[in-house]
């Protein structure tokens, strides 16, 4: 397998959604294997799914520039919390989900991807106020960073890494050719990445 | 040719920075020259395989698989350049383990052709008289037998061919090299050197000297600034083997080189006191042979090299070869550092930076220069490496509270500037500070595994809280705001730039090499990695390793062709 269609696979594995149990995925596939044979269940239900694209495009909407939805971001969360999370983070982030659903039916008797905007807003706000608290209800501190922190490095890395943030949110610049480190910001506007 | 006639004029053990020079040199001159590197073949170009992979194409965007990292690379990922872009050209600490006392010694290494010259910084700077006088001046350690004069040619030399970029200071203390223009400072860092240079009348900033092109070189293309550089630059512009002295070698039709064979022992011929070859390893079918040569040339690192010494034993020499000294092992060093200032600059909000230069400001040593910069705490000093950039959107997602329009509108700007200070504190030779072989513990090779030992010194944190102090306060007086100083504390290992164990001197009783990198016990064999290194000084040392290998080779060259070898 050519390296370029070996990293193609891995992308739509990726996409797919494989494993939850897969421990390691990089290094099954530095070991050679294909990437399609580790494709089994998806890490999410139709319901969680939909639930992350709602909150993707919570976190980063669409401005002037695409959000996080239009980026695929969903996708990476999906592959980052079935194969490169330990089975504790995986824990707090699904039971995230899960509370989100089940307050927004108390509140407005549907699923969270299903509510209104600004139960959805109201929803979110609390799980950030959740998040800032350090400990528990029960005052044990928390090991695993608190669904909302999860979220939202999940959404700004997924991202601010991938090809549309870089490219239309961002100025992607891989080959500057030359060095200005008295560049004028008005020129470009924004910051640039690579 | 006779059946006992040698297969080679020299082998060069090692294809790093010093490897790929005494390579380059010694072919040049007409030797036929075998090279042996225990690691993979790494093409130039054709093996880099992350260069300019944008992270949407990367598992999981370049976000680092931690069980993996945990269970087999545990060191090496305490280096900063080690990442998912990186991660197959360093050791795999699990399938080559080492041990070292309980606070631990970072073994930070490379398992591929060209070693670390891929992934190293490339900062170089030359070292003076104020290095090589040090240990005769205060008593630590032994004397070096050298000075400055001796060096300056291979200095020129070296910089020649590698292409070295920088500004032209005319300090006696860090003597100036062979320059190409050098990579700009950006509007803080020079707004920083300013006020500094203002302010302390006796310190002076400067650009950062590295080996990378801002112009066209020797056929290789200048830096294109586009950041990562550790991936492998398939323009070249860097100095790594690959880029410059792999091909200037292997040009002259003189060049054997052997990857994936690992040099277990250096055999020695009591009769005629010279060293008659190496014995190998492979290390993918673990089947051992053997290759025969006039001249040895030890390049595996420090640690690779000593431990090498130390596994050729013989009734000559139970305690490992050309070790009649004693001192084998002994007085390993490395950079006090991991020591950082670092704080906010207001202003400047119209200004941005184009470009990844992966270079920066240094400010050469300023303590222990004479009567008025004498420190009553420490001998010896450190030199400070820094940087100034706007904070990008990681900083700023982890400042900015909520989501939304809102919050995605303040990543899109670059965030406030920045300004960070390195120092980089001379490590004193302590003979406690080395290492040994457990004879006990083979590697999966039946090689014994190297036992480290180390221990910073009182001088070493001296220096450390002089930086810290010092550094605050000029942080502080070019008006950054918010300054913070890490803890007085550094990772043994962690400047990568580990040195001694089998030094030079004039007297053969305490030192394992003579003034030419040769061993005194054992004519024919060179050491000239930083092995060989007698003090420290507090500037990146690899410039150091590759003019005295290059001085080295010339005199082995001479000494063959006289017939004296
Ligand atoms: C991230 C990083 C940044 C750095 N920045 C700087 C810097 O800015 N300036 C500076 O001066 N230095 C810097 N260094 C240090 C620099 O890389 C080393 O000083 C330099 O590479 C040493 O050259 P060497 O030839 O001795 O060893 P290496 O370049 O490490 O090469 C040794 C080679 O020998 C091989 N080898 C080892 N044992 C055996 C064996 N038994 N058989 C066969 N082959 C063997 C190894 O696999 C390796 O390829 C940096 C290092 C790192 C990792």
């Amino acid at each position: 397998m050519s390296d370029q269609t070996r990293r193609d696979l891995l992308r739509r594995a990726a996409l797919l959604c494989g494993s939850v149990a897969s421990a390691s995925l990089t290094t099954r596939l530095l070991a050679g294997e294909d990437p399609r044979a580790l494709v089994t269940t998806a890490t999410f239900t139709e319901r969680q799914q939909a639930a992350v694209s709602r909150l993707s495009d919570m976190v980063i909407p669409p401005t002037d520039t695409p959000g996080a939805l239009a980026a695929g971001v969903p996708d990476f969360i999906a592959s980052v919390v079935g194969h490169w999370y330990e089975a504790a983070e995986r824990k707090v982030f699904l039971e995230g989900l899960e509370r989100l659903d089940a307050r927004s039916r108390e509140r407005g008797l549907q699923d969270f991807a299903a509510a209104g905007e600004a139960l959805r807003e109201e929803l979110l706000r609390e799980e950030e106020q959740l998040a800032i608290s350090p400990t528990d209800a029960s005052g044990v501190a928390q090991s695993v960073p608190r669904f909302f922190t999860q979220l939202k490095e999940l959404v700004v890395f997924g991202y601010y890494t991938s090809e549309v943030g870089m490219k239309q949110e961002l100025a992607y610049l891989p080959m500057p050719g030359y060095y200005d480190g008295d560049y004028d910001l008005s020129k470009v506007g924004r910051q640039f990445v690579h | 040719m006779s059946d006992n006639a040698p297969q080679f004029d020299a082998i060069v053990i090692g294809s790093g920075i010093t490897g790929g020079w005494a390579a380059k040199e010694l072919t040049e001159r007409g030797l036929k020259v075998l090279m042996l590197e225990r690691g993979a073949m790494v093409e130039h170009g054709i093996d880099y395989k992350t260069e300019h992979m944008p992270p949407w194409e990367q598992p999981f965007h370049g976000k680092p698989p931690r069980a993996l990292y945990d269970e087999q690379y545990p060191v090496q990922r305490r280096c900063h350049a080690f990442n998912e872009g990186t991660r197959h050209f360093f050791n795999n600490d699990r399938d080559n383990p080492y041990a070292s006392d309980p606070q631990g010694f970072s073994w930070i290494r490379a398992n591929v052709v060209g070693g670390r010259s891929l992934l190293w910084g490339r900062q170089v700077y030359r070292w003076s008289d104020l290095d090589f006088e040090a240990n005769s001046r205060d008593g630590h350690g032994i004397d070096w037998p050298l000075r400055y004069r001796d060096l300056a040619p291979w200095y020129s030399h070296v910089e020649k061919f590698i292409g070295v970029s920088g500004q032209a200071e005319s300090l006696s203390h860090l003597p100036d090299s062979e320059f190409l223009p050098p990579m700009d400072l950006n509007v803080v860092e020079r707004g920083f050197k300013h006020r500094i240079e203002q302010g302390y009348p006796d310190r002076c900033v400067t650009h950062a000297r590295v080996a990378m092109l801002t112009r066209p070189h020797n056929g290789r293309g200048q830096c294109h600034y586009c950041g990562p550089c550790e991936r492998g630059c398939s323009a070249g512009a860097y100095f790594s083997t690959q880029s410059s002295t792999l091909p200037a070698a292997r040009a002259t039709g003189n060049l054997t080189l052997k990857s994936d064979c690992v040099v277990e022992g250096i055999d020695y011929d009591p009769v005629t006191r010279r060293a008659t070859g190496v014995r190998v390893i492979d290390a993918n079918n673990r089947r051992r042979s053997a290759f025969t040569a006039r001249l040895v040339f030890l390049c595996a690192s420090t640690i690779g090299s000593t431990q090498i010494l130390l596994n050729s034993r013989s009734e000559q020499f139970p305690n490992g070869l050309a070790n009649n000294s004693g001192v084998l092992g002994h007085h390993l060093m490395d950079h006090y550092t991991g020591i950082n200032g670092f704080g906010m600059v207001p202003g400047y909000e119209d200004k941005t930076i184009y470009g990844w230069r992966q270079a920066g400001l240094y400010i050469p040593r300023f303590r222990n220069l004479d009567d008025r910069s004498q420190s009553p705490d420490f001998v010896r000093g450190y030199g400070v490496q820094g940087f100034a950039f706007r904070l990008g959107w990681q900083s700023m997602a982890a400042q900015t509270p909520g989501f939304g329009a809102d919050f995605k509108r303040a990543l899109r700007q670059p965030g406030p500037w920045g300004i960070m200070l390195i120092g980089f504190g001379e490590c004193l030779p302590y003979r406690d500070n080395r290492i040994e072989l457990d004879f006990k513990r083979p590697d999966r090779f039946g090689i014994p595994q190297v036992k480290v030992h180390f221990a910073w010194g009182e001088n070493e944190r001296s220096i450390g809280a002089d930086f810290l102090q010092q550094a605050g306060t000029m942080l502080e007086s070019a008006g950054v705001q918010g300054v913070r100083m890490t803890p007085n504390s550094a990772v043994p290992g962690m400047g990568i730039h580990e040195m001694g164990t089998a030094r030079m001197g004039d007297d053969p009783t305490e030192s394992v090499l003579n003034r030419w990198n040769q061993a005194h016990d054992v004519p024919n064999l060179f050491v000239t990695d930083g092995a060989c290194m007698t003090s420290s000084s507090c500037v990146n040392p690899s410039l150091t390793y590759m003019a005295l290998t290059a001085r080295a080779v010339d005199y082995a060259a001479a000494q063959l062709q006289t017939g004296q070898l």
